[in-house]
């Protein structure tokens, strides 16, 4: 499914939408196995597992990993699928 | 549950009776358990239509239930779901593997929320009650399962 993008501002060109300003970040928490977590970013992102290992690690160790950067229709795409696993994401706009 | 074949997308995975019986009642038993539905947001991203995060809540809760659903069906499709000696053949494609996966790990996240919300390094605050103690079970019994599962996806056999 696709939500409405957010409405631009009149300091806002929509090209800002379709630039890689977005964050999808993913949030720790205390219930779904390491290695379930690994294989969800590896399904998702197409990622080895070493890569989706280091992300894991983060968001275990930190609190939270910031995946991708991308557009603002990427990032929703990529939530909604890691929601569908059951992975606390966000869409974070990444403000410099 | 062992994964008995993997080639061209498809899966068979052998299942014993009971591993039927487990997978459907853990399914039926979280479909009792209301999981709370994600945010798509935890700061400002912009103007967004104030329906807009609903809407995905709205998806992700339709896409439990289809997840759930599909694969109760699939446990009792006898063309699926094959019985033969010592349990069942259930042929899986790669993708179904993964819906297999998001239900079962959506009931495991519901027995936790029914729990609520324990942080399983922690010792249990409340004293346990029969249900209690049957929704840890439940949810002990689904990570076997969804570790099993995880472990077969990424190329390995295993028994669970």
């Amino acid at each position: 499914m696709t939500v409405p993008a957010p409405v631009v501002t009149p300091q806002e060109d929509t090209r800002q939408l379709h630039a890689p300003g977005f964050l999808v970040i993913c949030w720790d928490d205390p219930v779904n196995l390491m290695t379930y977590v690994t294989h969800v970013f590896q399904r998702v992102f197409g990622w080895d597992r070493k890569r989706a290992e280091h992300h894991m690690l983060e968001v275990h160790q930190n609190g939270r990993s910031v995946l991708v950067r991308e557009s603002f229709e990427e990032a929703e795409a990529h939530v909604h699928q890691l929601h569908a696993y059951s992975l606390q994401a966000t869409v974070e706009r990444d403000d410099p | 549950m062992k994964l008995l074949v993997r080639e061209a997308g498809r899966l068979v995975f052998q299942l014993r009776a009971r591993d039927r019986n487990s997978l459907r009642a853990l399914l039926r038993l979280g479909a009792e358990c209301q999981l709370r539905a994600p945010h798509f947001t935890r700061g400002p991203i912009g103007s967004v239509p104030p329906d807009a995060d609903q809407m995905l809540k709205d998806a992700i809760q339709r896409h439990r239930v289809e997840s759930r659903d599909s694969v109760l069906g699939w446990l009792e499709d006898p063309m699926r779901c094959v019985a033969g000696r010592g349990g069942y053949g259930l042929t899986l494609s790669e993708g179904e593997a993964e819906t297999l996966l998001q239900a079962l790990n959506s009931a495991k996240l519901g027995f936790w929320e029914a729990l609520g919300r324990p942080d399983p390094e922690d010792p249990p605050i409340s004293p346990s009650t029969a249900h209690s103690e049957a929704l840890s079970y439940a949810a002990d019994l689904a990570n076997a399962y969804i570790a099993c599962l995880v472990d077969c996806l990424a190329g390995g056999e295993t028994n669970g």
